[in-house]
């Protein structure tokens, strides 16, 4: 008896295999959490499960990636190198509810990785940027589009694109990007104004340009 | 928190519109496929395996243990060259200045133990019955005696010299050079007669004795200089340091 439903269940395994991930995908569809049951397939080596996760994070990652290198082809290399770091240690997440932010870090890593390699950092600290930023000027971004901010950030020089999307972003403090970048606090205060100033100047001149 | 900051992760999902291409998981897909999980092998490792290690950085460390207990010991070697007969050791000449300023160095302390421990070291091999080949004998003599000598050199090599420069330790180099030559005169000498005669081995071991003294009292030298210089500087952190190369 007991011997005839083990056999009975290990024929439907691939069937139930197949509705878990129907299901599934209907739900990351209309949901933005992650079922655990999809997470341990992941752990387990489950391709599919992988694709799916695959398929709901990637968008949100690859636009941290293309933020913060400035060209498509280097945010996919980062984007690549990420999931696939996160895949490998994927066994390693014990509170899977926690995955999307755990990935999140894995990208945002891989990215400040492929900064320092690629950036060449001068210390500038300009001390006039705090009574500037003390001074904030009208809000100038409220009627703006997002895609042309997003457009404009991509943009940016090396060195302040980095500082600006970590600091207005993924809310890191300068104390933070300073270590994780290998710079002063101060340098990374005035990246931060340096790219607000450009950010700003720039789509000034993209709307000037195109009425 | 600045309000473009405000604005901009409040609006951040507007601001995800480039979409990667589909080759990025069909790459990923590719690097996950092939074969590179080197956390599961080390994992599959058999439970014997891991003990054979674990047994096996134990040997070492007992090993290393035992040979760094071994080198620690206190050296009962220190000879005192007043103690070893014929002719008296040459003592190494020191500076004028080293003489004015300084009282004479006390000889180093040696207990009849010791000096007993050295020469049973050097005559054992002359005792056995059956009369090794003289090579043989002077290789062990050598051999015992170049470990201890060694191992004092090193101690002196490693002291820093705070109050002097090396220079001023010259007379103890050239004095050690002159030891180096009378052995190599001695050993030149036991390879002529082809055998190990009484008077040939009391000259080498004396030689060696003396090499031994020497260092002991170089050592002091550089001790008593430095606790003077200490004694003058409260903090010695400004100070040149040098090492001796004996």
């Amino acid at each position: 008896m007991w011997i005839g439903t083990k056999i009975i269940a290990r024929g439907f395994q691939p069937f139930t295999q197949l509705v878990l991930l129907i299901a599934a995908q209907h739900y990351l569809e209309n949901a933005q959490h992650i079922p655990t049951a999809l997470l341990h397939q992941a752990q387990m080596g489950d391709t599919s499960a992988m694709q799916l996760l695959y398929q709901q994070y990637s968008k949100a990652m690859f636009n941290i990636c293309i933020r913060m290198t400035g060209n498509h082809a280097d945010a996919e290399d980062v984007l690549q190198e990420a999931f696939v770091q996160a895949f490998t240690n994927l066994r390693q997440l014990n509170n899977v509810q926690a995955f999307g932010g755990w990935l999140k870090r894995i990208v945002v890593n891989a990215c400040i990785k492929h900064s320092k390699k690629n950036v060449y950092w001068q210390e500038w600290e300009d001390e006039t940027h705090e009574m500037l930023l003390a001074n904030e000027e009208e809000a100038w971004w409220l009627q703006i589009d997002m895609a042309l901010v997003h457009q404009q950030i991509k943009a940016l020089p090396n060195g302040c694109r980095q500082v600006f999307n970590l600091f207005v972003l993924e809310n890191y403090s300068h104390k933070d990007i300073a270590g994780l970048l290998g710079i002063s606090e101060g340098t990374s205060k005035s990246q931060y104004h340096r790219a607000k100033q450009l950010l700003k100047q720039n789509i000034m001149q993209q709307l000037q340009h195109h009425g | 928190m600045d309000k473009l900051q405000q604005y901009l992760q409040h609006h951040a999902e507007q601001l995800d519109v480039d979409v990667p291409t589909p080759e990025v998981w069909q790459q990923i897909q590719q690097r996950m496929a092939s074969p590179q999980k080197p956390v599961a092998r080390i994992r599959r490792l058999p439970q014997v395996l891991r003990y054979a290690a674990a047994a096996c950085v134990l040997g070492f460390a007992v090993v290393g243990a035992w040979h760094v207990w071994q080198t620690a010991q206190p050296s009962a070697l220190a000879v005192n060259h007043h103690l070893v007969p014929g002719k008296a050791a040459p003592k190494p000449t020191v500076t004028t200045a080293e003489k004015t300023q300084t009282p004479p160095t006390p000889t180093p302390q040696l207990t009849e133990t010791a000096l007993a421990g050295v020469k049973k070291m050097a005559v054992t091999p002359r005792k056995q019955p059956a009369e090794p080949n003289a090579v043989t004998v002077l290789q062990s003599i050598n051999q015992s005696f170049t470990q201890v000598i060694n191992l004092q050199r090193a101690r002196v090599n490693t002291m820093p010299l705070l109050a002097e420069n090396p220079s001023y330790f010259a007379d103890f180099k050239v004095a050690f050079a002159q030891m180096d030559n009378d052995e190599k005169v001695i050993k030149k000498e036991i390879a002529q007669a082809g055998t190990l005669t009484n008077d040939l081995l009391d000259r080498l071991i004396t030689v060696y004795q003396q090499k031994l003294a020497m260092l002991k009292q170089l050592q002091n030298e550089i001790n008593k200089t430095n606790s003077r210089y200490k004694q003058g500087r409260p903090t010695a952190e400004n100070a040149t340091t040098y090492f001796l190369n004996i």
